[in-house]
Parts: structure tokens; sequence; C-alpha cells
């Protein structure tokens, strides 16, 4: 990992770029590990990605421009098929070209085709075929889309036409055809007719590892005052389940049941309680009755800027399982770090086959020379002030006249004033910082400025004069 | 000729400060017993950094025309920061705390962006506004704020 890290920042084109995004991950659900560095140019943005994906190397690469109306990507560029439950992903490794307006996104693409391999800390691919295609999108009217695909990936043919209908109502998807030479029907409708009321049904045809997959949902949820109450029934791969609940919400407490049912597995009752402890802060208890046991577990969760933690039991419907209710509980933690802007994310995720894997990633940002170095952020508002005010030496007051208290800059407004916010009433440098005015100009102070100043509940205005060279 | 000369630099440069952003562009919060608190993210999607200056002014509405004037003591609008330099393809949040001797009330933040400081020329600032009302639990809020000039003049 770390020499597929140094690899990656020696390869990355450092210097001309303004900002290189670097992301590293590993991940047990992914079975694979990698990094990967994005550069933003003024005219271009340039990707490489490096990793390990079952124990193979993997790599990825692709540079995006302009050119006239049209976006190119030379190199690696995913393409997915956007119509309603098509599950089919790929790569396109050669030339692809975007053009967009407002009605119409017209997508071609030539080169080698394969699979994709897209994780949240690398973008890879294994190409075998030969492949091209055409996707269009089209608005028809205020409410009615069309879209088709056009895709032959080595000898798999998709051909996909579909409609979709927006209002405030109701959202209707529908669309047939081939899908990678599997016929292919898929349909969903969700009619909202007041705020407070929901229907939703659909069908969908996914592909795992191959297999054809076919989904029929249907579902309604009506929200009362402080209560909501819902109930939706599946049927996949020759599993039925119906699930119905409701959830109350009292002040800080957030209460729920949902019943569920699927065939010849025995009922169960999720139940759930949930406490605003804090503003940061929650807890929550799951209840879970199944076969005449019951079972009682903890959880819970803190949120701020710079961390936050979850841990939790959410409830799947897993229709790959064997002799097991589809209906599955399983803790899920997700952890969050967020430090001088490198997140790093760390959790777990549950398969459809019921398995629970892991994964950790996180990415930062590296700047060229023109970028700003790493600036403080205020976590919260203070309540001790740094105020002041500048002005010319014939006394006009200078917008955008910019001043440094401490690590912290603050410029002035079209008043010619500035304020500094602190939580504690302690002493910070200060300077005039005229190579960071927002006004064009070579600029110098005029008379003397204390070297530090304090912040008060009710601060002295500080006084700044400056003139043009 | 000086104008005809600025507007082609305007326009030579325009491609270099079109990505910046802010949300939400209109917020109503809801007034609580304490001040009331909510957040603005300020997005520079661009790869140069970029220096934001926020100033908050109040939102007013003469015959449902909105216009702004310098905030009043009516409204005690306190910001975590009023400038920020925002690193290339980076966000920055700046937490607002408000409250309102008479509800309710309604106020702006206009976010300036402007790149690196210039020697000589023009340097070209992208102003950016978002409207905020805070409410009390009556329905309409924001009708009733449009609809009551007078609730302004009192307060100045």
């Amino acid at each position: 990992m770390k020499r597929l890290l140094a690899l990656v920042l020696f390869i990355a084109p450092p210097l001309p770029a303004q900002a290189i995004n670097i992301r590293a991950g590993a991940s047990d659900l992914y079975n694979s590990d990698g990094v990967s560095a994005i550069a933003y140019f003024t005219d271009h943005i340039s990707e490489l990605d490096l990793g390990i994906e079952n124990g193979k190397f993997v790599w990825g690469v692709s540079d995006q421009f302009k050119f006239h109306d049209w976006e190119i990507i030379a190199g690696d560029k995913p393409i997915y098929i956007a119509q309603p439950g098509a599950g089919l992903g790929f790569v396109s490794r050669g030339l692809t070209a975007v053009k967009k307006d407002d009605k119409r996104t017209i997508t071609i693409f030539l080169g080698m085709s394969g699979t994709l391999f897209s994780v949240p800390y690398l973008t890879t691919a294994r190409t075998a075929n030969l492949g091209a295609g055409i996707m269009l999108r089209q608005a028809l009217t205020k409410h009615w889309d069309f879209t088709n695909d056009d895709i032959v990936d080595g000898g798999q043919k998709t051909a996909i036409a579909g409609v979709d209908y927006t209002s405030q109502k109701l959202m209707f998807e529908g669309a047939a055809g081939v899908l990678a030479n599997k016929r292919y029907l898929a349909g969903q409708i969700d009619y909202h007719p007041v705020h407070y009321v929901d229907a939703n049904a659909a069908h969908a045809t996914y592909l795992v590892d191959g297999r054809q997959i076919n989904v029929d949902s249907a579902g309604a949820a009506v929200t009362v005052g402080p209560a909501s109450f819902h109930a939706s029934t599946f049927y996949a791969n020759n599993l039925s389940g119906q699930a119905a609940g409701g959830d109350l919400r009292i002040g800080p407490v957030d209460v729920g049941t949902d019943y569920l049912h699927s065939g010849k597995f025995p009922d169960s009752y999720f139940s759930h309680v949930t406490e605003q402890v804090t503003q940061r802060i929650h807890l929550s208890q799951f209840i879970t009755t199944s076969a005449g046991r019951i079972s009682v577990n903890y959880g819970g969760g803190y949120t701020s800027n710079a961390i936050s933690f979850d841990v939790g039991y959410s409830t799947y419907f897993m229709p790959l399982l064997v002799a097991r209710s589809p209906f599955q509980q399983a803790l899920v933690v997700q952890i969050g770090l967020n430090i001088k802007g490198l997140s790093v994310h760390t959790g777990t995720n549950v398969l459809p086959t019921g398995g629970v894997k892991w994964s950790v990633y996180g990415n930062d940002f590296v700047y060229g020379p023109l970028a700003s170095s790493r600036m403080p952020q205020d976590r919260s508002v203070g309540k001790y002030l740094i105020r002041g005010f500048v002005q010319d030496d014939h006394g006009v007051p200078i917008e955008g006249a910019c001043v440094e208290i401490g690590k912290a800059i603050a410029c002035t407004n079209e008043q010619g004033e500035f304020t500094q916010r602190e939580t504690k009433p302690r002493s910070a440098t200060f300077r005039v910082v005229p190579e960071d005015f927002l006004m064009p100009g070579r600029w110098e102070v005029v008379g003397g400025i204390p070297a530090t100043v304090t912040a008060a509940l009710d601060p002295q205005l500080l006084c700044v004069t400056i003139r043009r060279k | 000729m000086r104008y005809v000369a600025a507007l082609i630099l305007f326009v030579s440069l325009a491609p270099r400060s079109y990505s910046q952003g802010i949300s939400p562009l209109v917020s109503e919060l809801k007034a609580g017993k304490k001040d009331t608190k909510t957040a603005i993210h300020l997005i520079n999607a661009s790869v140069f950094p970029l220096t934001a200056v926020l100033e908050p002014h109040r939102l007013t509405f003469d015959r449902g025309k909105a216009s702004i004037l310098p905030l009043d003591s009516g409204i005690h609008l306190k910001l975590s920061e009023t400038t920020l330099k925002i690193p290339p393809k980076q966000t920055r949040d700046v937490l607002i705390s408000v409250s309102c001797d008479i509800l309710p009330c309604a106020f702006t933040l206009t976010s300036i962006f402007q790149g690196a400081h210039t020697l000589d020329g023009i340097g070209i600032r992208v102003s950016l506004g978002s409207a905020y009302y805070v409410c009390t639990r009556q329905k309409g809020c924001r009708d009733l704020i449009m609809q009551q000039p007078t609730l302004v003049a009192q307060n100045q």
C-alpha cells in the first residue's frame, strides 16, 4: 500500500496542477487496496489509479478536456446504464465524447471495453473486448424525458429505450429492450397525491454474476403529524416478503416498530427507540422478536465537524440467502474523521448473501504553487471579538483591505470594517497583509499598528491607515 | 474604450471565476428561545484559491419588491468567520447564530468571492446572495414578512 502511494505521488503530475486529490483505501468488502490521484489543471483533469484487486495488479488512467462543445475523455470512462433497475456498469478504455445542453445529453464511446471496478478510493478496469456505443437523454416536454442506449460490448449487446414522467404528484419510469443479450423490461411508479401520502410500485431486472434476478415491489407510506406508517411487499428469486411498521417522534425521542413476514420463515418484529441526548449525541436500543426469542441490542452515535461515529442495526432484505429468512438485521458501524482537510471513513457493509465486510478509505488534497496554504476553520461562533476599520490617508473607508490575526485572515466590508471572533479572550499577532488585499494595487501602512491584539467582549476599535504606494 | 477593454478582460477572465457556489440560497429558520443556529456552505469548485468575504444585510420588502439595508440593532447576527480563504476544490462552512427583537425577520448574506491580489488591472468579484427568514410557528412566514414593510420601519 505504501509503495503504491509513493508510486502515485511520483508519477502524478505535481507542479503545474493547482490541486491534486489523493485517495487511498483498503477493503475486505471489495477485496482490494489502492491509491489514486486526480490532478486539476486550468484546462483539463487527469486521473491515475493503481491498486490490487483480488490479488492482481490493476490500473486506470484518464485525461478529461473540452473540445468546442464536447467534453472529451481519453482513457478510462465508467459507463452506466441509467435505466430503472438496470444494474449494468462497465468501462470504456479509449475515447469518450459527451455533449450536454439544457435538453439533451449525448455520449459516444469507442475503444476497449471491460469490467469496471469502482470503489471510493480506486477506479480501474479490466478490458478484454472491443466496445462502442451511443447513449441519448432527451427532454421531450417539461415532464417527459426519453432515453436510448445502444451498446456493443464484445459479444454482448444492449439496446434499451425508455421514457420517464416527473410531476409534483407522479413519477413514472418505464424501459424495455435487451440488456446484455437478455430480455429486459422494467418500470417504476411513485404517486404522491398529497404531501403526507406516498405510494410506489416497481419491477426491476438485476444482473448479478450473469444471473438474472427480477424483483417486484410495492409499498405505501402515510405521515400524520409526528407519526408515520408504512407497508411494503417484495417478490424476488421465488421468495416473497412483506413488511409493515410505524414510527412516532415525540421531542427528542423516536420510537418505531416493524413487522416482517416471509413465506415459511418465522415472523419477526424489529423495534427501536432512539434518544437525541444532545445536539451531537444519540443513543439507540433495538429489540428483536423472532421465533419466540427476544434479543435487545444497544447502539449510539456522536457527530461533530472533526469526528463522527455511529453504531446501530439495520434491517436488510437479502433474496440470495439460503435456508434463512431474507429479512436480516445486521450490525452497521460507520466512523468518519475530518482533520485539517484530511477525511477518513471506515465502516461495515452487508452483502446480499448476508456476510458482513469492512472498508477503510480516506482522501486529502495537495496544492500547487499558486494555491493558498491551509487555513484553520472555526468550529464555533466565538463570543470574544477583535474589531477594527481600515481607512486611507484622507479618512475614506477602504473595502477589501485584509489583516492577519494569528493564523486567520479578516478583510474589510463596504464600511471598511473587519471583525474576527474568538472563543477565548486571548492575544494574537496582528499585521496588515497588502499582498492579500482584494483590491488591486500596491499599498502600504501609514503610521503604527499594534503587534498583538486581544479579543474581548466589547473590544476597542483598531484603526489602520493605508495609502497607495 | 476603457469600458470595452474592461469588458474584454472580464470575458477573458470569466471562465476562471464561474466556479463558486453557496448553499442554501433560501432558508426558513424556526426561532427558538435561544439564538437560532444554522450554517452557510461555501464552495470553491475552481482550481484557484479564492477569498470569500461575507456581508450581512437586512432584507426588507416594499409592496413585494425586495431591497437590502444595513443590518440594524434589531437583528443580532453572529458569524463564525467573515473572511475565508478557500483552497481549490474545497468547501467551507460558516456557522450562523441569530436572534431578532421582532419576529418574523429576514436578512441576507452576500458572499463575495475573489481570486488572488493583483498589482495592476482590475479585480473581479462574484457576489452570491442567500436569504434567511427567521420565523415563528405561525404559518406563511415569508408572506408575512413580504406584506409587512412597517415591521422594518419600527425596528430602525
